[in-house]
């Protein structure tokens, strides 16, 4: 639906703000989106189980791994821990003291003060010696528990998380790691991902489409005349389709990231719906971009990022058949995005 | 008995050891030998430990753990 000069003064029409409605994440949030946040770290200990389940067993507790997650947030109260160290770079395992004092009370109920904080400490020690002991991954590593050093002194740049029950309560602890021991993590990761699949995206531009509208051929100018406002017809959301010509198309999120569009991908998009005989297919792009050194199936590994170099703003692309044919101004009507044709 | 290594460690590594023994006898040591500075003793005293036979070394380890975790708290005692 387009509206002329005359009639969008009756339009309320509120610019799209990027910085205001989309949401934000770190830079190191995009870094490691495509290897370490991705990871699962259980793949790399496959007989984790076998040091555990039997001892869980023989003590009579179920034990449940929940999840197992990378993550960049840290816990958020008070915690205890124990430190140990991978080739040298120190590493820690913290829980909050909560989390602690249940675990506690469900493996040894009569321990208390120092007995109860000894067995902490000998789990800390068994659970950290277990994955050097069941870590399958290339590069072995010099894995050492650290008794003289505090939790405190760990330069922690980012953990996994692991969320387990014991006979239904629930204990949260954190593997803390630094920056380095986080790249190794990441690139094998990466490298996995990439041995198993198909080769990088080819350096091809691939476009970021807002909607796309179905136009009658004799009512293109109309669409194209500086002023008109086009109301797309779609609601005002933060996900976007991203397509490149030759065979990618996928829905993504749009981020903020140090003021530039980030894409959050999401899923494989449908294939779009085929378009009368007489029409044609009008998409309006927040622009285009060309991802490098990224494999398709990283990108539909999970919550990726790709970086788009494009600094936040509201101005569109009205394509045809992949020429550009106007420039306008992305904009709000009654909840739904609207395009100001520009001069 | 009376040249257990353990008696020669710190009540905190003693009471260690003795935990270790309890819950895993023989693979204790696996656990505690990557101790950065008291591995190797860690290791050999739980090794020894798990030797015993199982119907001394269970009120062993017990006696072990309940007098080391005595002389920790009597250290914190005397501190504060």
């Amino acid at each position: 639906m387009t509206q002329s000069d005359a009639e969008s003064q009756q339009f309320e029409l509120e610019p799209w703000d990027p910085e205001q409605l989309l949401s934000t994440r770190e830079p190191h949030e995009i870094r490691y989106s495509m290897g370490f946040l991705q990871s699962k770290p259980e793949n790399w200990f496959p007989g984790l189980g076998a040091h555990w389940l039997p001892l869980a067993h023989s003590m009579g507790i179920e034990l449940k791994v929940v999840q197992v997650q990378p993550t960049f947030t840290q816990p958020e109260h008070d915690t205890l821990g124990f430190v140990a160290s991978v080739d040298d770079e120190p590493i820690a395992l913290v829980a909050e003291s909560e989390s602690i004092y249940r675990f506690l009370e469900t493996v040894v109920p009569s321990a208390r003060g120092t007995a109860g904080s000894i067995v902490a400490e000998y789990f800390a020690r068994r659970f950290i010696s277990s994955l050097a002991l069941c870590w399958s991954g290339p590069d072995s590593s010099v894995v050492r528990f650290e008794p003289e050093l505090n939790p405190a002194d760990v330069r922690s740049f980012a953990s996994i998380l692991f969320d387990i029950q014991l006979n239904g309560v629930s204990c949260r602890f954190w593997l803390q790691m630094g920056r380095v021991l986080v790249e190794r993590l990441d690139g094998l990761w990466r490298r996995q991902v990439k041995s198993s699949t198909s080769l990088n995206l080819k350096p091809a531009p691939v476009q970021i489409e807002i909607a796309q509208l179905a136009v009658s051929a004799h009512l293109i100018s109309d669409y194209t005349k500086p002023g008109t406002i086009i109301d797309l017809e779609v609601p005002v959301t933060d996900e976007v389709r991203i397509a490149s010509k030759d065979d990618m198309s996928l829905e993504a999120r749009l981020v903020n990231v140090d003021k530039a569009f980030v894409l959050e991908i999401l899923r494989a998009a449908p294939v779009p719906v085929e378009i009368p005989a007489d029409s044609v297919r009008l998409q309006v792009l927040l622009g285009s971009f060309s991802p490098i050194g990224v494999s398709l199936k990283e990108l539909l590994s999970g919550k990726t990022m790709l970086e788009t170099g494009l600094p936040l703003g509201n101005e569109v692309l009205l394509s045809i058949g992949g020429e550009t044919v106007a420039k306008g101004q992305l904009s709000i009507f009654q909840g739904r995005f609207a395009v100001t044709v520009l001069a | 008995m009376e040249n257990l290594r353990i008696k020669s460690l710190a009540p905190h590594q003693r009471a260690l050891v003795a935990i270790a023994v309890l819950l895993d006898g023989h693979e204790a040591a696996e656990y505690l030998q990557n101790d950065s500075v008291h591995g190797n003793s860690l290791a050999r005293s739980s090794e020894e430990l798990a030797k015993i036979e199982n119907k001394l070394r269970l009120p062993l380890l017990g006696t072990f753990l309940r007098a080391a975790v005595d002389e920790i708290d009597a250290s914190k005692g005397e501190e504060s």
